[in-house]
């Protein structure tokens, strides 16, 4: 085989003047004099639609507050905290799984599975006369390995053998709930310590019970660890674009699986607490929570296909739905209508993130 | 707090005269029933007779299971136990199929779901298999031995009465009600409703709230009714959950708020005795399962003479001042019947 | 076998012999090329002609069934694409490989992402400021001007998330710079853009291997090209003489026919 021979002279350097600015006149859009209208607009699309959606509870606040004064107060309040935390818990970690564009459909159950088996250790350690103290931890231990095998389980089977999210954690519900079933009997878990009401019901400061601390706390951690740390900055980075992910040299699965143990993890916390208010634990408390957790982080901004969310988001999600909840029984609206408000808002949510993302000048 | 208490004395009086009312009515039951038992062992006949529960490990199907045995024991039948361990007429379903190839001589059916069964109820009449229906029923009644059945409209109408009284009669009673379309739950509510309506004209009484049985839903929806309605002075929880959740939103508000709820089990029955709920209604499954094994065994010897159908069983009222009494925690669900 | 200059100081690639084999497809047959300091070299071929295999290798994600590679005078196992990566070879994807949900500054550090000192680093932390600062620094000597790196990287056109996966490559201490097809999305213009995009990069002495259909383009950029053909290099053309043509004619096997 031949070949030519050639030069090897390089070519000259371009000319610093032929170095061209790349679409000017598209980075010059967001600087042109707006309408009083358009800057309410951007006002709205602050924060990636933070602020709309702040001014969204509010409203819904305000109008209840109106219609209902008794909405407006420390009873209110009381109530409006403790139903939202179920739902705030389970979205946070829900949350983390939609930005990697997953989802995880198994959280209510994992919920009520890790904690029926919690109160199960807790009542069998009561009846062999263990210390309360040491049989509430030793529960609590439990619920949380629960909780996070089975996020271990769905991150494990996801990755590994390349089977989506939706079927993956479709069947960890099934099987949590059988297992819980078969272990409980079907049956609530009583018989438990009774020191853990106090944990449950007492209110610190008059305001805040200890699983709406507990709550805060988590949704701080967790939205400064989506915002300000590597492992959040990946989150976005895997549901963004998997495959670019991996080419940089994230460890994708790896990453993907820690989010399904964090979701795991947070259903059991979220179930331990509900464990605590009622001295009880319930088969049916997880019933219908996977949607409701993706509702508060679909409201919250999280976006299906991957790469969107926020803990402000999900938690304003959840505040709106417990509001709505708590509000219109209040108002005295039938029931009926929560869920139809809830499911209007969810769409309406999304429809305005979709506006606002348009007019922020975003392509696909 | 006084008043709480004087509300609670008013319930237990009430009661009282309600209980005295079932147990009466019950034991004219069970008193008819052994001169039949007493015939059996002289037939020498030995039956195995399935009985399948809505689900095997709730404790009101452990307590159906061991009135059946109790029964069984008298005739000398065997009971043989099966089912599935959630309500679910798909996992059910198989486990009646595959009874059919032990050939039993009766089955008693509690069937999860009211036609989903019927298919396989008609394998076992096509093999001359007598069935019979208990605590639940289907939708297409041809062919069945008995039904057996407890009067939730009857247990909704004492819950009513008794909180009626307990509360003075005034005031506004709200209603937690379960997963919309539950036949159960309409039946439990309209009861409710109707002696509400009749009884105590002078008490407002609220559409029902869903809980979809989820403990924590029911708690929220009554700490919202309790902010909307000031004079609110009473709850009937139509199942467990819904009652628990009611009890404790009112127990951590401590409010004087008089809570009614459905079904003896655990759980229940410790928020009764500690007074976190008032009133509780009781199905008494002891029987259902007592006399569903009576029936078959009068139909595999013949005596149909013995067999009312449909047999409708009333509810017993308990109250946390009864609740330690013999006579009424004898109904209280068993967690797990020890065969 | 293509015939190397002997003078290799300036050598920073060097691969003899690769082969890959994928069951009974040979997609690469023997390849021998040598990358020098600061030049743009040309990989052209027929789709199957063995490209994206070679490229494969190169960036790690193929690991060869046969033959060396020798980076910068040593010999490498290039493992996977970070392996390769740390050694400073980078890859311009086709598609771009960006996180469009992602702010520009961090396309710009995603996998090398900074962090805080201390025990917020630790932890987890990640050193926006700094990282603003160095995309915004990395911008300004790649001459790509950009609003603002904080925007949302799918706020950009098509040129200039081109440029900000150029400038990914091309970023802190990378040594050599192979780009798959970068500008086969793009239009006229913006192909011109990321061609002088091209050219500043071997400008500060760091070679790169262009893959592209563009045959005028490789023409215009490249310092000399070469041409695969069933899993070989076959020809290696100055673009100063050669024309488009002759590209062509190497890249059929019709050259190799007439020669034979």
């Amino acid at each position: 085989m031949s070949a030519k021979r050639l030069l090897m002279g390089r070519k000259q350097p371009v000319e610093t003047t032929m170095m061209t600015t790349l679409d000017d006149a598209e980075l010059d859009r967001t600087r042109r004099p707006r309408t009083p209208l358009q800057g309410f607009g951007a006002f709205l699309g602050k924060g990636d639609g933070d602020v709309a959606r702040v001014l969204v509870l509010l409203l819904i606040v305000v109008v209840i507050g109106l219609v209902a004064p008794n909405f407006i107060s420390k009873a209110s309040w009381m109530a409006l905290s403790q139903t939202a935390t179920v739902v705030a818990l389970l979205a946070i970690g829900q949350t983390f799984v939609i930005i990697t564009g997953g989802i995880d459909l198994s959280v209510g159950a994992v919920m009520a599975c890790s904690a029926v088996i919690g109160a199960v250790v807790m009542r069998e350690l009561a009846a062999g006369g263990a210390d309360p103290s040491i049989a509430i931890l030793v529960g609590l231990v439990t619920s949380l390995g629960i909780g996070s095998l089975a996020g271990l389980i769905n991150g494990l089977i996801i990755t590994k053998l390349r089977i989506t999210p939706f079927i993956v954690t479709l069947g960890m519900l099934s099987v949590a709930t059988g297992s819980m079933n078969l272990i409980s009997g079907g049956a609530e878990i009583v018989g438990l310590p009774p020191q853990l009401g106090s944990i449950g019901n007492t209110p610190l400061g008059g305001w805040f019970t200890v699983p709406v601390l507990v709550t805060i706390l988590v949704a701080v951690v967790a939205g400064v660890a989506l915002s300000q740390t590597r492992f959040g900055l990946r989150t976005f980075a895997v549901g963004s674009n998997q495959g670019a992910a991996r080419r940089v040299g994230i460890g994708v699965d790896w990453h993907i699986v820690r989010v399904y143990v964090f979701a795991g993890f947070l259903a059991a916390v979220a179930g331990f607490l509900l464990t605590s208010r009622f001295v009880s634990a319930s088969t049916m408390a997880g019933t219908g929570m996977e949607l409701s957790s993706i509702a508060a982080a679909v409201i919250g901004g999280a976006s299906l296909m991957g790469g969107r969310g926020s803990i402000l988001g999900t938690m304003v999600g959840a505040l709106i739905m417990a509001a709505l909840q708590i509000g219109l029984i209040i108002a005295g609206v039938a029931s009926f209508w929560q869920t139809i408000a809830i499911g209007i808002i969810t769409v309406a949510a999304v429809y305005g993130d979709q506006i606002r993302i348009k007019y922020s000048g975003e392509r696909s | 707090m006084l008043k709480k208490h004087n509300s609670r004395t008013a319930i237990g009086l009430a009661s009282s005269a309600f209980v005295l009312l079932a147990t009466v009515a019950c034991s004219g039951a069970t008193a008819t029933e052994p001169s039949e038992g007493a015939d059996a062992p002289a037939t020498g006949e030995d039956f195995t007779i399935a009985l399948v529960p809505g689900m095997t490990t709730h404790p009101a199907y452990q307590t159906m299971y061991c009135g059946a045995l109790q029964a069984a024991e008298e005739l000398g039948v065997t009971v043989d136990f099966q089912g599935a361990n959630a309500w679910d007429p798909a996992q059910q379903l198989p486990v009646v199929q595959s009874l059919l190839a032990t050939s039993p001589d009766a089955l008693l059916l509690v069937p999860s779901d009211s036609s989903a069964l019927r298919p396989a109820v008609d394998q076992f009449l096509s093999a001359d298999i007598p069935v019979i229906t208990v605590d639940t029923g289907l939708e297409d009644t041809s062919g069945l031995t008995a039904e057996i059945m407890s009067d939730n409209e009857q247990g909704g109408g004492a819950a009513a009465q008794a909180l009626g009284e307990a509360i003075g009669g005034e005031g506004t009673v709200a209603i937690i009600s379960g997963v919309p379309g539950a036949t159960t739950d309409i039946a439990r509510v309209d009861g409710f409703r109707a002696v509400m309506e009749e009884q105590f004209p002078n008490v407002t009484l609220l559409e029902p709230e869903y809980s979809r049985s989820v403990v924590a839903t029911a708690e929220s929806q009554v700490q919202s009714l309790m902010l909307a309605h000031d004079d609110l002075a009473g709850v009937f929880g139509v199942n467990g959950n819904s009652a628990t959740g009611a009890a404790n939103a009112v127990a951590n508000a401590g409010a004087d708020i008089v809570v009614a709820g459905y079904d003896a089990e655990p759980g229940t029955v410790e928020q009764l005795r500690s007074g976190n709920i008032n009133i509780l209604v009781v199905q008494d499954f002891i029987q259902e399962g007592q006399l569903a094994v009576q029936y078959a065994y009068a139909a595999l010897t013949g005596d149909e003479s013995a067999i009312e159908t449909p047999r409708v069983l009333e509810n017993i009222i308990a109250t946390t001042e009864n609740a330690d009494d013999p006579e009424v925690s004898k109904y209280f669900y068993i967690p797990e019947c020890q065969a | 076998m293509t015939t190397i200059d002997p003078s290799t100081a300036d050598v920073v690639l060097r691969v003899t012999g690769v082969t890959k084999h994928y069951g009974h497809v040979q997609a690469l047959r023997g390849v021998d090329m040598e990358v020098r300091r600061g030049e743009v070299v040309g990989l052209v071929g027929d789709n199957g002609a063995g490209k994206s295999t070679l490229i494969g290798v190169l960036s790690g994600a193929t690991t060869p069934t046969e033959g060396a590679v020798e980076f910068e005078g040593e010999p490498v196992s290039l493992s996977s694409p970070s392996h390769a990566r740390d050694l400073g070879i980078e890859t311009v994807y086709q598609d771009l490989a960006l996180a469009l949900d992602l702010p520009i500054w961090a396309n710009l550090h995603l996998g090398r992402e900074q962090r805080r000192p201390g025990l917020l680093g630790a932890l987890g932390f990640l050193d926006k400021k700094a990282m603003i600062a160095s995309a915004e620094e990395e911008l300004r000597t790649t001459r790509i001007r950009i609003g603002s790196v904080d925007a949302r990287t799918s706020a950009l056109s098509g040129g200039q998330r081109q440029a900000i996966a150029v400038a990914r490559a091309t970023a802190r201490g990378s040594k050599l710079v192979l780009m798959d097809e970068p500008t086969a999305a793009l239009g006229v213009e913006q192909q011109h853009r990321v061609g002088e995009l091209v050219r500043h990069v071997a400008d500060r002495d760091v070679p790169v291997i262009l893959i592209s259909h563009n045959l005028p383009q490789v023409r215009e950029l490249c310092d000399r090209v070469l041409v695969m053909y069933r899993g070989r290099i076959v020809a290696e053309l100055d673009p100063a003489i050669e024309g488009v043509e002759s590209m062509i004619r190497w890249i059929t096997g019709a050259a190799l026919e007439s020669e034979r």
